[in-house]
């Protein structure tokens, strides 16, 4: 059968690809057939004419056998396709401004799904560049005190040693150091890693080699391995970099390796320049006084192994490692909770929320330019019902037409699919440049061949949808009807106007969803930049310098480098004041410590809430323009030497020294045997530290010159611009230390901007596809509308006739198509308010329900229809009684 | 062949395949000679309508049981021959077996009285 069946296609290909040569071997055979014939009459005496005539009667009706026999060679729906297809072309070339129409309609909102799943593909779907990532899990303890998670590194070490259900585990850690030597002093990501990281996610370097387990213990020797970003842009991507030595933190490390262009770091807030060794010890060891390492942890679970398992495995562990830990921290580890996380979604991370809210607008999107594009069509089929009479009339089935309905349509769809691709490149650049740092390599955002496949599948998808509207309108119509008319209005039946309308409303629901979607987005977005950051930033210059160990390791190294900096700081041109602190604003606290009242009894709960500590140069609030709301800042009395004194925020003396004066008080820091009292000196306002979007937190401030220093911030207030001022900055810091960099500069309207991004990206995503939206439901208006007014030209020619003046058409034409609107106003109000409830986590102090959004968004919509109405009202006004009465 | 009323003459589709392949058991044929040996052999009981035959020659050539070639007919003019295929020939015997069996049958239902 199957061999059959190949020796027929392979006998149909051919015929195929020699139509036409087949097609003449058909008729010069049936020719012989006849000639034969009429040899045969002749000789049997007949006439020639006879004999002619005879012998065609006798082959029966000739056509019916080349008929059958043709059709038995080819494949009969791909030529009827074919038909289609080619029918189809030549209609939509016969209608320039509808094809037009159409495909813009339809590019774009293809185009906006196209761009949007390719984030989507990018970010959730495509797999991790990492062998079997599937099973590779982040694995880690959230710490409740900290609102954080973290892994000691002897419970990681513990974890590794004892655990059944992880094939290998795996732990990094990332810090800033600075790069010295070859040129001017930089700062990089360092990342220690274990020796089997790159072996446990499946990657080597690219040039030289992995490190070995000599060189990750105690005591191995130092060497490195170059990121690939690194290596070019400071070694100008020297192959003979192996062996050299590089000095990090002024300690030189001998280059073993660099890795790969496209090797990505497992975790999106590290993007290690350089890879150490982590060098941790080989057992665990609890006691007090080893310091533990804070490490990240990642782990392969062995195959077939579930992750419910997995994590019940660490559970049991956990409580094993609780009860080694020494007394002062046994309450913090017994509230530890462990958390196992697959990699893909700890990388995918926030985005996924967004991204599904994003793709629910573009499916809007797309939703309201089918509804569009069917709503021309049906327009269109009405005039061409005709057309479809004629050819039923002429044999063909309805199924026939159906198909070729359906051809067109997705035809239609392809087309503009193709152009929906150029709309995506723009947009999915467009998406590069103002990605929030949430997503995760953006260069990563690109079409490949499941991109491509989502685009046609979801251009035939709409074809077949918008092409449907016009098969059913064309089938619930009499279609003897039109030929019995003649020309003329053919086929403006009730339910083909209904259809009309419906679609419409539709539209104009779908719009309003996404605009009021869009509207929530902006005002939020309006909101937080009102919000009052409790600091003054503008005219401000913020820099960070890391003070590496060897040369700052003692106090008064850094009490001392820190004075000639703010010195040198203060005399630059245009510079008002300078500060330094351990962390500023819009930047990742330092320090965080239990804080203890004198006199309030310690709270009997073993969970003790931990505060961020701010380590403060005398003109840190002046600087900053935090109010000084009480008592006093620090100044020169608070030196090393002196009595331990604090400030604390407003937040934090309501919330924990209540109604008594907190000047005078006393707090100390630190879960410690016995940690030295300091006295409250001052009550400063509160600044939101870790974003406009979070209340600040109760926050408390020490003396810069009476805490240990390594990172520290620097912020310079400026007469005018401060972005000027910054490379004076770097030049005064190298002349105090060639070999401090000094990074992360900007401005702290920059930082402020930066810690809205995400936002701001969703805001002008959303803003962009409900302009689109509008734009498209505009025109989705105006066509239905003008193609109402064009069939009632007739009737408002007698209205005419009869005395109506222009306005009383015009009033006629408004009044339909703002029946319509106000009905997809109400529609789409009831959808939004479903809607928007998914957008909660997005929003700021608003309710997803605002009403004052909707109204404007509602308002604005009607504008744009009122408007779409008026322009085929206004021709409407021009009907001349006597034209409109001869267009019969 | 214009009698259409003589219903003994008309040809099930099966059979007129069979027939097909028999008239090319003896070698290569156009389709008159195969239409023509056939309603000789048959003393002009069986007459192939060119309707039915050209049909057939075209679905068993599809079917991969017959092989086509242009050739030079008795008085030189481009005539296109049919010949058996090998599984033409599997097909032939099977359908005559096949055939026999069948009008034996139908010959001994028809004998009862």
């Amino acid at each position: 059968m199957l061999q059959e069946w190949l020796t027929r296609t392979w006998l149909r290909i051919k015929a195929l690809a020699k139509r036409k040569q087949h097609d003449r071997d058909l008729e010069e055979e049936l020719q012989f057939h006849l000639a034969k014939r009429e040899e045969k009459f002749a000789a049997s005496g007949s006439g020639v004419r006879e004999a002619h005539y005879a012998a065609r009667r006798s082959i029966g009706n000739a056509n019916s056998v080349r008929e059958v026999t043709r059709e038995m060679w080819t494949f009969n729906w791909l030529e009827d396709f074919w038909q289609d297809l080619r029918y189809g072309a030549r209609m939509l070339r016969k209608n320039p401004g509808f094809t037009a129409t159409a495909i813009l309609t339809l590019a774009l909102g293809i185009g906006a799904n196209t761009a949007i799943f390719s984030v989507v593909n990018a970010v959730l779907l495509r797999p991790l560049p990492y062998r079997d990532s599937a099973r590779l899990y982040w694995i880690s303890d959230f710490v409740p005190q900290f609102n954080g998670t973290l892994v000691g590194s002897s419970d990681f070490l513990a974890w590794r040693e004892q655990n059944t259900v992880f094939e290998e585990m795996a732990a990094y850690n990332d810090s800033a150091n600075n790069l010295t030597g070859d040129g001017d002093p930089e700062r990089a990501a360092v990342s220690g890693i274990t020796a089997n990281f790159f072996p446990l996610l499946g990657v080597t370097p690219a040039i030289g080699r992995d490190f070995v387990d000599e060189e990750d213990r105690a005591g191995g020797p130092p060497v490195a391995i170059l990121g690939h970003h690194l290596w070019e842009l400071r070694y100008g991507g020297d192959p003979r970099i192996l062996d050299r030595s590089v000095q990090v933190d002024n300690h030189a490390y001998r280059v073993v390796g660099v890795m790969s262009p496209d090797f990505r770091f497992p975790d999106n807030d590290v993007s290690p320049d350089l890879f150490v060794p982590l060098k941790l010890p080989a057992k665990p060891d609890w006691s007090p006084q080893t310091p533990q390492q804070i490490v990240s942890v990642l782990g392969r679970v062995k195959p077939g192994t579930h992750s419910d398992r997995v994590l019940a495995e660490l559970k049991i562990m956990n409580r094993q490692i609780a009860k080694q830990y020494p007394a002062e921290i046994a309450g913090i580890a017994s509230s530890v909770e462990v958390r196992l996380v697959n990699l893909h979604d700890k990388l995918a991370g926030d985005t996924r929320a967004d991204l599904l809210i994003l793709l629910g607008a573009v499916s809007l999107l797309l939703l309201i330019s089918c509804a569009n594009v069917a709503n021309l069509q049906l327009a269109r089929s009405s005039v061409r019902l005709r057309e479809f009479s004629v050819r039923m009339a002429l044999g063909a089935g309805k199924f026939r037409l159906v198909r070729q309905l359906i051809t067109e349509n997705v035809l239609l769809a392809v087309i503009s699919a193709g152009f929906g691709l150029f709309v995506a490149r723009e947009r999915i650049q467009l998406f590069r440049a103002i990605a929030p740092p949430g997503i995760p390599h953006p260069e990563m955002v690109v079409m490949d061949n499941r991109v491509l496949g989502f685009t046609v599948l979801v251009a035939v998808f709409t074809g077949i949808l918008f092409g449907l509207a016009p098969v059913f309108a064309t089938f619930h119509t009499d279609l003897n009807q039109p030929l019995k008319e003649g020309h003329g209005s053919s086929g403006t039946t009730p339910a083909r106007v209904r259809l009309r309308g419906v679609l419409m409303v539709c539209e104009l629901a779908m719009a309003l969803m996404v605009m009021a979607s869009a509207g929530l987005l902006i005002s939020s977005f309006v909101r937080l930049m009102d919000v009052s950051p409790g600091f003054d930033a503008r005219n401000l210059l913020v820099a960070q310098i890391k003070l590496s160990s060897i040369n700052y390791g003692k106090r008064e190294q850094q009490i001392a480098f820190v004075a000639r900096l703010v010195d040198a700081a203060k005399g630059l041109p245009g510079v008002k004041m300078a500060a330094v602190g351990n962390s500023l604003p819009m930047m990742v606290y330092d320090t965080k410590s239990v804080i203890r009242v004198m006199g309030q009894a310690q709270a009997p709960s073993r969970v003790l809430p931990m505060f961020p500590v701010i380590a403060a140069s005398a003109d840190y609030f002046r600087t900053l323009g935090i109010p000084q709301l009480e008592g006093r800042a620090f100044d020169a009395r608070d030196g090393a030497d002196a009595p331990g004194v604090a400030i604390i925020n407003r937040a934090f003396a309501t919330q924990y020294v209540g109604n008594a004066n907190p000047l005078g008080q006393s707090i100390r820091m630190g879960g410690g045997p016995d940690p030295p009292w300091m006295q409250i000196v001052g009550v400063v306002g509160d600044e939101r530290h870790e974003g406009l979007e979070t209340d600040a937190p109760p926050q408390v401030y020490v003396p810069l010159d009476q805490s240990r220093l390594q990172y520290i911030q620097v912020a310079l207030r400026t007469e005018s611009d401060p972005a000027g001022v910054a490379s004076e900055l770097k030049h005064a810091v190298s002349q105090l230390d060639p070999n401090l960099p000094v990074y992360d500069v900007s401005t702290m309207e920059q930082r402020l901007s930066n810690s809205m991004s995400a936002r701001r990206f969703d805001m002008l995503m959303l803003g962009i596809f409900a302009a689109v939206a509008l734009i498209v439901a505009g025109i989705g208006v105006y066509g239905v509308v003008s193609y109402a007014t064009s069939q009632r030209v007739h009737e408002f020619g007698i209205r005419v006739a009869l005395g109506a003046g222009p306005a009383d058409l015009v009033r006629l034409v408004l009044k339909h198509g703002m029946r319509l609107t106000s009905i997809g106003v109400v529609v789409g109000i009831v959808g939004a308010l479903g809607v928007t409830r998914l957008l909660k986590s997005l929003l700021f102090e608003i309710k997803p329900t605002d009403p004052l959004t909707l109204v404007i968004v509602a308002a604005l919509l009607a504008a744009v229809a009122l408007l779409a109405c008026y322009i085929p009202a206004r021709r409407a006004m021009r009907v001349d009684p006597m034209v409109a009465l001869r267009h019969e | 062949m214009g009698n259409a009323h003589d219903k003994q003459g008309d040809l099930v589709q099966g059979t007129l395949d069979m027939l097909v392949l028999k008239s090319l058991a003896h070698g290569p044929r156009h389709g008159y000679a195969v239409a023509e040996w056939i309603a000789e052999t048959s003393s002009e009981v069986l007459k192939v309508e060119e309707g039915a035959l050209y049909p057939a020659l075209h679905r068993l050539e599809l079917r991969g049981l017959l092989a086509s070639e242009w050739g030079a007919s008795e008085n030189n003019r481009r005539a296109k021959y049919y010949s058996l295929t090998t599984r033409g020939r599997t097909a032939l015997a099977a359908e005559s077996e096949h055939w026999r069996k069948m009008t034996s049958a139908i010959a001994r239902v028809m004998q009862t009285t």
